[in-house]
C-alpha cells in the first residue's frame, strides 16, 4: 500500500487538489466559450451542453432518450463481459496451468491484443452481419485477452505452499483448480474483468458505427454527421462518467469479492 | 485419540541432488508415532528436502522413503503438513480451513464438519474463533489454525516445516507449548524441521543434527526437556540450566563441523 493510500489526510489533499483541477478546466471552457469569435459549431458552453443534456433526458436525441440510449450500450457491454468471462477465464486457466494450454492459446491471445476494433470491425460484420451479435462481438474481443492474460497471471502465481498443502490433504487435478488455484487467482481475475471493462466500454463507439439505432457511441455519430456538437461532447462527457462509474463498481465488487486483497 | 498402531516412517540411505548439485547424502531416519523428532540444521543444509521427502511431495534419487514398509509414492492425508507461512485459504474462514481436509475426503456432512472443526480449533485454543477471517488473526493464531487443518483429519504423522519460524519470540515460546501440548493429547509422530537449535533441543524426543554440503547426519541425541516443559518447568528455566548450554554448545560445533573457516 502505497503512503498516498495509507495516510487519509494526504489522500484527502490529493481529492483537493483533483476537485481544483475539474474546477479549473470547466472555468477556462466557459472562459473561453465565453468570448467572442469562437463558434458554438467548434466548442460549445458548458451551459448549452449542460441544457443539451436536460433536454436529451427529457426528449432524447435521434429516436431514443438518453436513458434508452444508455440502456441500450450498456446492455452490449455487460453481454460481451458475461462472453469474455465464459471464454476468457478457461482460456487463462489453461494457459496458467498447461504448457499445451499455453501452446494452444496463448500465440491467439497475444494475436488479438494488440489489433485495434476498428481494424477486425469489417470482418465481423462480413461474418456476422449487422445485426447485435456483430457489436457484442466487437466490444467482447477487446474484453476476452485482458480477462484471459490475467487469470493466467492469477493462477500462475498461486504460492506453491498452498498448492502443496491441499495436495497432502489429497487434493488432485480439479480439485487443485477449484478450491485453490481459482479462488487464489480471483484478486487478478477481478483486475482483469476492471481492465477488460475500460477496454470495451472504450469500443463501444466503434461497435456502434455500422447500422445501430441505439446508442451512446451511435448518438454521438449521428450528432456529429449533422454536426450538433453539444451532442457531441455530451455524449463524451456520459461515455467517461459512465466509465468511472463502471470502474468505482467493479471496486465494490473487489472489496466484496476478495477482502483480503492487500492484507495478507 | 491415541494412534490405534505403532507407525512407522523411514528414511533409509536416502540420498537427492537438485540441479546437478547433491544436497543429503546416504540421510537414515526412523519415526515412529508418539515420537517428537526434530532436525536442526543450518539454512540451506536440505532439512526441508528431507521433510519434502516424507512429505511424498517429492522423490529421492536413491534409498527408500516408507511408511509402515511401504514406499511412499506421493502426498497422503496420514501425513499432514504445516508449513512455515500459513499456507491458509484466506477465502475461506478459521472454521473453513480447519474443515477443508474433511470436505476433500467427502462422505462427511457439512454439520459433522462444522462441529469437528470447531472442536480441533478449541483443541489448539481458538475456541470461539471458528467465523474470523485470516486477517482479522494474529501470526501465531493462524499457525494454531494450521496445526488444526493439519490435526482434524487424525494423522498418523505431523510433518513441520520451520513452523514457528516467522514469529515474534513471545509468540513462538507460546506456540512450542502449544504444540508439546497438543503432541502430548494425541501423540502423532511428529517431524520437526528448524534451524533454531534451542526450539530444537526444547521440543524433541530425538534430535537429528544435519551438517556439511551434501548434508548428512552428524549426530542423534535423545533428549527430554518437552517432558519437563509438560510437567510444568517454564521454557526460561530450561534455558538456564547448564546441561541444556552444553549440550547447546555441542550442537553447534556438530553443526559447524565441516563448515570451511570463514
Amino acid at each position: 500500500m502505497s503512503a498516498l493510500q495509507k495516510n487519509p489526510l494526504r489522500r484527502k489533499s490529493a481529492a483537493l487538489v483533483s476537485a481544483i483541477t475539474i474546477t479549473a478546466v470547466l472555468i477556462i471552457w466557459w472562459a473561453v466559450t465565453g468570448m467572442h469569435g469562437i463558434d458554438p459549431l467548434f466548442l460549445p458552453s458548458p451551459g448549452a451542453v449542460l441544457a443539451k443534456f436536460a433536454e436529451v433526458w427529457r426528449e432524447g436525441y435521434v429516436d431514443a432518450t438518453l436513458l434508452q440510449h444508455l440502456a441500450a450500450s450498456l446492455l452490449r457491454v455487460f453481454a460481451a463481459l458475461a462472453a469474455a468471462i465464459i471464454l476468457g477465464v478457461p482460456v487463462g486457466l489453461a494457459i496458467g496451468t498447461s504448457t499445451i494450454g499455453r501452446g494452444i492459446f496463448d500465440p491467439l491471445v497475444e494475436f488479438l491484443r494488440p489489433i485495434p476494433p476498428l481494424a477486425y470491425l469489417p470482418l465481423i460484420v462480413i461474418w456476422l452481419g449487422i445485426g447485435e451479435t456483430s457489436k457484442i462481438v466487437v466490444i467482447g474481443i477487446a474484453m476476452f485477452s485482458p480477462i484471459a492474460i490475467s487469470t493466467a497471471a492469477g493462477v500462475r502465481s498461486v504460492a506453491p505452499n498452498r498448492i502443496d498443502a491441499a495436495r497432502a490433504f489429497g487434493a488432485r487435478g480439479w480439485q487443485l483448480l477449484l478450491h485453490v488455484r481459482l479462488p487464489s487467482a480471483l484478486p487478478e481475475i477481478l483486475t482483469g474483468v476492471r481492465i477488460a471493462l475500460g477496454a470495451g466500454w472504450s469500443t463501444l463507439v466503434a461497435a456502434e458505427l455500422v447500422a445501430a439505432t441505439r446508442g451512446l457511441g451511435f448518438m454521438i455519430q449521428s450528432a456529429a454527421q449533422f454536426l450538433v456538437t453539444d451532442v457531441v461532447i455530451m455524449g463524451i462527457l456520459v461515455i467517461a462518467g459512465v466509465a468511472f462509474l463502471l470502474e468505482a463498481g467493479v471496486r465494490l465488487l473487489e472489496r466484496w469479492l476478495v477482502p483480503w486483497r492487500g492484507k495478507l | 485419540m491415541m494412534p490405534d498402531t505403532m507407525q512407522q516412517l523411514t528414511l533409509s540411505n536416502v540420498s537427492l541432488s537438485f540441479a546437478g548439485s547433491p544436497i543429503l547424502e546416504g540421510i537414515d531416519l526412523q519415526l515412529a508415532s508418539d515420537e517428537l523428532v526434530v532436525v536442526v540444521g543450518a539454512s540451506g543444509s536440505g532439512k526441508t528436502s528431507m521433510l519434502r521427502l516424507a512429505a511424498g511431495f517429492q522423490s529421492a534419487d536413491s534409498g527408500t522413503v516408507q511408511m509402515n514398509g511401504h514406499d511412499i509414492a506421493g502426498p497422503g492425508a496420514e501425513r499432514a503438513v504445516v508449513f512455515q507461512d500459513d499456507a491458509l485459504f484466506p477465502w475461506l474462514n478459521a472454521r473453513d480451513n480447519v474443515a477443508f481436509p474433511l470436505r476433500l475426503q467427502g462422505g462427511i456432512d457439512r454439520a459433522e464438519r462444522i462441529r469437528r472443526a470447531d472442536a480441533q480449533l478449541a483443541a489448539v485454543g481458538l475456541e470461539g474463533y471458528g467465523t474470523r477471517r485470516l486477517w482479522q488473526l494474529s501470526g501465531g493464531q493462524r499457525q494454531r489454525v494450521g496445526l488444526a487443518r493439519a490435526l482434524v483429519v487424525q494423522p498418523a504423522f505431523l510433518l513441520m516445516d520451520e513452523p514457528f519460524a516467522a514469529l515474534d519470540a513471545l509468540t513462538r515460546a507460546q506456540m512450542q507449548v502449544a504444540l508439546l501440548e497438543v503432541w502430548s493429547r494425541y501423540r502423532q509422530g511428529v517431524l520437526f524441521i528448524t534451524h533454531d537449535i534451542d526450539e530444537a533441543l526444547l521440543l524433541a524426543t530425538k534430535l537429528v543434527v544435519l551438517s556439511g554440503r551434501p548434508a548428512r547426519v552428524a549426530e542423534t541425541l535423545t533428549l527430554d526437556y518437552g517432558r519437563r516443559v509438560l510437567a510444568g518447568a517454564t521454557t526460561r528455566e530450561i534455558r538456564a540450566d547448564p546441561q541444556f548450554q552444553n549440550l547447546r554448545e555441542q550442537v553447534l560445533d556438530r553443526l559447524f563441523l565441516s563448515e570451511p573457516a570463514a
